[in-house]
């Protein structure tokens, strides 16, 4: 017997219980409107329509050419997408991407899963896995190549882990949340990306209210090569067991070449005696190639810094691009790691362009159309900006109307496409300071008065 | 259901749900579009878990509004 359950905003919820095989349907409808169809019995639930609303319907029965459940069966690919059959479903994400072709859609019916370990190596353009709402697994594991998944959420047991050569993995719209009691030898992480990695991307998704007591960071990025962190939230990330003397949100270690995090939100994290963002080259040569992008940083909390870079002396930091991120103060208003032996050769085509910022920021080599704001400190090149107030709206990020950081940023190619929120950039004659761009997207108004029957 | 933004250059809505407050199934700039509705039927949750909304507004220079304040439902 499946189960499936339809909310509708401002109408009803609807809930189907079949005796048969059965499928999702999406409908619009007058409130009242009747359901009928296929021997089923439906349990209404009837709130007040606010407004009479007529659609045609449509029946939108999903297909796919392999399905996931929770008891499995033959796994059975079927070569033109069809409708969910119990009998023929995979138990696990392995199971399933081991039987795709390349090009295949595999969807993963609502339930509580174990941990998952994907090893299959396919060709692109790979296969797709999508989870049904409320999909939730153990630890995933994803070695192997050329796949993607979508919309798990893992909050038993959490985490991410890819070692070995795993290649062209995206994981979208994945959340991990909860208590870590795996631990991955010394890299204790939540999320872990190691080995000789490549292709690999996260976007969208969170890591929330994760807590792990013998964890030293959220998230490891360690010899990996094209990685993608885009529209990702880490909020909440904490150590609660005091293991080692340090603990970032994300560590970028030895080898890393091409790593791009934008558009994400970093805050309420637990960082450390360390930052939120710690370079290192403990495993391997110093990280290169490196962007961060339309990010969200929140204050470090007992940390010191936004970034550290724990070089040990290996000569200059070469080739970083910060543009376009917000920083609300920190501990001390410090971003970058000055110490002796971080980046002793000294900073080279270490750039930061269009970055809203507290003052007191000067490491890097080049400097244009940033805002620096405070009470002290000068600004680090010769278009920036210097003023006393970020002028944050209510959410401590975005900018509020009058913000001297509205079209400060650069214009041409100093001015990137979009902001955080994917909206375009510039709104007015140049880009605006900071990850947000206040202007046509930040005047328009959310809908009112959401109400979910 | 949700009243209509204010701005006169709406043009259409994006549903965003997920199970967590604030923490959605849908990518920022990804949800599922409305139209110009204002009402949306969404299909496919499973019972026994509390489904958390939001709705944002879309301009025809594809700008995005922020996020309708949340509602939840408990589905069961």
């Amino acid at each position: 017997m499946t189960t499936t359950e339809r909310a509708a905003i401002g109408l009803n919820i609807l809930k189907e219980t079949t005796a048969m095989t059965t499928s999702t349907h999406v409908q619009a409808m007058h409130s009242g409107q009747a359901l009928h169809g296929f021997g089923t019995l439906f349990r209404r639930i009837f709130f007040t329509a606010l407004a009479a609303l007529c659609l045609p319907s449509v029946a939108s029965a999903q297909t796919a050419n392999l399905w996931i459940d929770t008891n499995g069966g033959s796994c059975t690919r079927q070569s033109s997408a069809a409708t969910y059959n119990d009998a023929a479903a995979c138990a696990s994400i392995q199971a399933a991407v081991s039987a795709c072709v390349p090009g295949d859609t595999i969807r993963m019916k609502s339930g509580n899963y174990g941990g998952q370990t994907i090893t299959a190596v396919k060709t692109a353009p790979g296969c797709t896995v999508i989870a049904e709402p409320a999909t939730t697994t153990g630890l995933l594991t994803t070695h192997g190549a050329w796949y993607e998944i979508q919309n798990i959420t893992a909050n038993v047991n959490t985490g991410w882990f890819i070692t070995g050569t795993a290649s062209n993995i995206t994981c979208r719209n994945c959340s991990f949340s909860g208590v870590n009691t795996s631990v991955f030898g010394y890299q204790d992480a939540a999320v872990y990306w190691g080995g000789k990695t490549s292709n690999i991307s996260w976007i969208g998704g969170s890591l929330t209210n994760f807590s792990c007591s013998s964890c030293a960071k959220g998230m490891a990025v360690y010899g990996s090569t094209n990685m993608l962190v885009d529209g990702v939230t880490f909020d909440g990330v904490r150590n609660t067991g005091g293991l080692g003397n340090h603990f970032e949100v994300i560590r970028v270690d030895g080898n890393v070449n091409g790593l791009t995090i934008r558009n994400s939100t970093f805050g309420n994290n637990n960082e450390t005696s360390t930052s939120t963002i710690f370079f290192s080259t403990w495993t391997g040569t110093k990280p290169q190639n490196i962007l961060f992008e339309n990010n969200f940083f929140g204050s470090p909390g007992s940390a010191y810094y936004v970034f550290q870079m724990n070089f040990q002396n290996l000569g200059s930091c070469a080739n970083w691009t910060f543009r376009y991120n917000t920083f609300v103060p920190g501990k001390a208003g410090v971003l970058i790691d000055p110490a002796s032996g971080s980046c002793s050769g000294g900073f080279s085509n270490v750039i930061w362009v269009g970055n809203l910022a507290p003052r007191g920021n000067c490491q890097g080599t080049a400097f244009r159309s940033n805002v620096w704001y405070g009470s002290s400190g000068a600004a680090c090149g010769g278009t920036d900006k210097v003023v006393a107030s970020a002028g944050f709206g209510s959410d401590g990020f975005r900018l509020a109307a009058g913000s001297l950081a509205i079209d400060a940023g650069g214009t041409g190619t100093d001015c990137i496409a979009s902001d955080h929120d994917g909206n375009a950039r510039p709104s007015g004659g140049r880009c605006d300071a900071g990850a947000s761009e206040y202007g046509a997207a930040a005047q328009l108004a959310p809908p009112q008065n959401l109400v979910v029957q | 259901m949700w009243g209509t933004s204010t701005s006169s250059t709406v043009t259409g809505y994006r549903v965003y749900y997920g199970t967590a407050p604030g923490s959605y199934f849908q990518q920022r700039g990804a949800g599922v579009s409305a139209g110009s509705s204002t009402a949306y039927t969404v299909g496919g949750l499973a019972g026994e878990a509390r489904y958390y909304f939001a709705v944002t507004a879309v301009d025809n220079a594809g700008n995005e509004s922020a996020y309708s304040t949340e509602a939840s439902k408990l589905v069961q």
